[in-house]
């Protein structure tokens, strides 16, 4: 079994202020969430935009939790883009829950597709 | 059962060095804050494309009676956004025990540093303050 996933849930954001919520479930074949990382097509929607993320019916972020606490530019390596959880998220088929917010501010395009990237593991990889 | 909880207080400033006090209460099942965020929200009038000192901050927990934070609030403007400027904002470590008082009490201040125009006058922003807890139910 391999031990790592990098699972993408796509969510379309068709103006400016929209507020989208997503749902689904986590890889059954992955124990743990080990992180989370956001791209937007631009830096500048990230200013502001907010993430709000419930795991298997835990609050991971709140309603206000900034997106730029959980994104990272180019220069920032792939592996290290992730923001990591300290805590142990169990994975393994647990419905998430979430609702992105756009910011709305002048100099952006719409519509587009914020990507959210769950980092799954199995137990041995840390 | 222990976890973690990251708890977002946003506060609104309105005018050029302006105090906002902050005064809330931690959620009940909150044991230690091991970390701090502080992010400024909003599109300011500057012509500088970053103020690595835009505003400042003092929190104290429990009732006053610890005071572990005195920092600074960076601005990076939108379109100054590069390699430099655009990577996540790191988690000031706080190792702080919440004991029965979960008074958080404490102020931000504007350090008056927006390129005030006539026509455009004060942006008004948002500071957004996200506390990491370790939790215990």
């Amino acid at each position: 079994m391999k031990n790592h996933k990098f699972q993408l849930i796509r969510i379309g954001v068709p103006s400016a202020k929209a507020s989208v919520r997503f749902t689904g479930e986590t890889d059954k074949r992955y124990k743990r969430v080990r992180g989370v990382f956001v791209a937007l097509p631009s830096p500048l929607l990230e200013y502001g935009s907010t993430l709000s993320l419930k795991v298997g019916g835990t609050d991971i972020f709140d309603e206000d939790h900034d997106v730029r606490l959980i994104t990272a530019g180019l220069g920032v390596a792939p592996n290290e883009k992730f923001f990591l959880f300290e805590e142990f998220i169990e994975a393994g088929g647990a419905a998430f829950e979430g609702k992105f917010m756009d910011a709305g501010l002048e100099g952006t395009s719409y519509p587009y597709e914020a990507k959210v990237f769950l980092w799954l593991v199995n137990p041995e990889d840390k | 059962m222990e976890g973690i909880r990251r708890l977002t207080k946003t506060i609104q400033v309105y005018r050029a060095e302006q105090a906002v006090p902050i005064d809330f209460r931690l959620p009940g099942d909150a044991k230690e804050c091991f970390g701090l965020q502080a992010v400024v929200v909003g599109q300011i009038p500057t012509v500088r494309p970053v103020i690595p000192v835009f505003g400042e901050y003092s929190l104290e927990f429990e009732g006053k009676k610890v005071h572990p934070v005195n920092f600074i609030v960076p601005y990076v403007k939108q379109q100054g956004f590069d390699e430099e400027t655009h990577h996540r904002p790191g988690l000031l470590p706080l190792s702080v025990a919440i004991e029965d008082n979960r008074l958080v009490t404490g102020f931000y201040r504007d350090l008056g540093e927006q390129d005030l125009m006539d026509e455009v006058g004060f942006a008004p922003y948002m500071v957004k303050f996200t506390f990491s807890l370790r939790t215990q139910r």
